[in-house]
């Protein structure tokens, strides 16, 4: 699977990274949510992993362009705690699911193992 | 036994204790009379056996866990976010002594402009690294500072607690590189 990943924190950005390419995953690295929709414009990603809060663009104008984009894709939120409310916005606009953060990373693995096809 | 009076109990005198092991400087020494069992990734293995690893938060297990790290001076983290991978564990925390660096200057100047808007995106930004990592002291301290990151903050007061909670973190985090470096 090709896995986009939208976090600004480069610990968790490059643990996912470690993690999803051990898994045998492609993945490209996004530092803020300008960068990150631009690259959804330009690649066929079948996965998206993305922070709320960041640089130039949060992860809910993300979730806004990919569906003005037109395009089908499961995005998993990493929300930090105290942001229910924007997390329950997320699945307004579209986020098939979210984990809350600090994570353990075999989580988020299971999570992603969902959207495998079989 | 109360566990909630129990935990409170454990977390001040662990932190009593954190306090004093940084000040003595002999984290290195303290680790290396408490060395790695050969058996470690057994260990592993029993722990994830059990079902042990990777688990949600329990307020039962937290005591004997915080005890443990407090101890070993180890936060706990660190175990789930690397777990038996050792060449990701160099990686991890050169990465995170760049991002700690990183957020010094980052606060410094934020605090030198008063900017408000900047202070609050690096405070939450340090929340979450330093929650990843198992800094908790100091993820708790700029979770304080960011909730009340407005105009009237008192930007050299909120420099001072960050730095030093930075600085402690920074320690902690070389002596295990070192600990890891003996090791090998």
């Amino acid at each position: 699977m090709l896995i986009l990943i939208a976090e600004d924190d480069e610990l968790i950005l490059k643990t996912i990274e470690h993690k999803l390419l051990k898994e045998g995953h492609e993945v490209i690295l996004t530092r803020n949510g300008k960068e990150a929709i631009e690259t959804l414009q330009k690649n066929n990603v079948d996965l998206a992993i993305t922070d709320i809060m960041m640089p130039f663009a949060s992860g809910i104008e993300i979730l806004s362009a990919i569906q003005s984009m037109g395009k089908q894709i499961p995005v998993i939120m990493l929300s930090s705690m105290g942001q229910e409310e924007v997390v329950l916005n997320a699945f307004d606009l579209g986020a098939s699911d979210f984990i809350v953060k600090p994570f353990s990373p075999s989580e988020l693995m299971l999570r992603i193992k969902r959207y495998i096809p079989k | 036994m109360n566990i909630s009076l129990n935990k409170t109990f454990i977390k001040c005198y662990c932190k009593y204790y954190y306090n004093i092991c940084l000040f003595l400087n002999n984290l290195v020494a303290i680790m290396l009379k408490y060395s790695v069992p050969d058996n470690k990734i057994g260990r592993l293995n029993k722990f994830e056996f059990f079902d042990l690893l990777n688990r949600g938060k329990d307020p039962q297990f937290d005591v004997f866990a915080e005890t443990a790290c407090l101890i070993a001076n180890c936060p706990s983290s660190l175990i789930a976010m690397i777990g038996g991978d050792d060449d990701f564990k160099e990686i991890f925390l050169n990465l995170l002594i760049n991002e700690l660096n990183q957020t010094k200057n980052d606060i410094d100047t934020a605090a030198a402009i008063k900017n408000t808007g900047d202070a609050k995106m690096i405070l939450h930004k340090l929340k979450e690294t330093a929650g990843t990592a198992g800094l908790f002291s100091l993820s708790e301290c700029a979770l304080k500072w960011e909730k009340k990151a407005d105009d009237n903050m008192d930007f050299s007061a909120m420099k001072k607690e960050i730095i030093e909670e930075i600085t402690i973190g920074l320690n902690i985090i070389k002596s295990l590189i070192k600990y890891n470096q003996k090791l090998c």
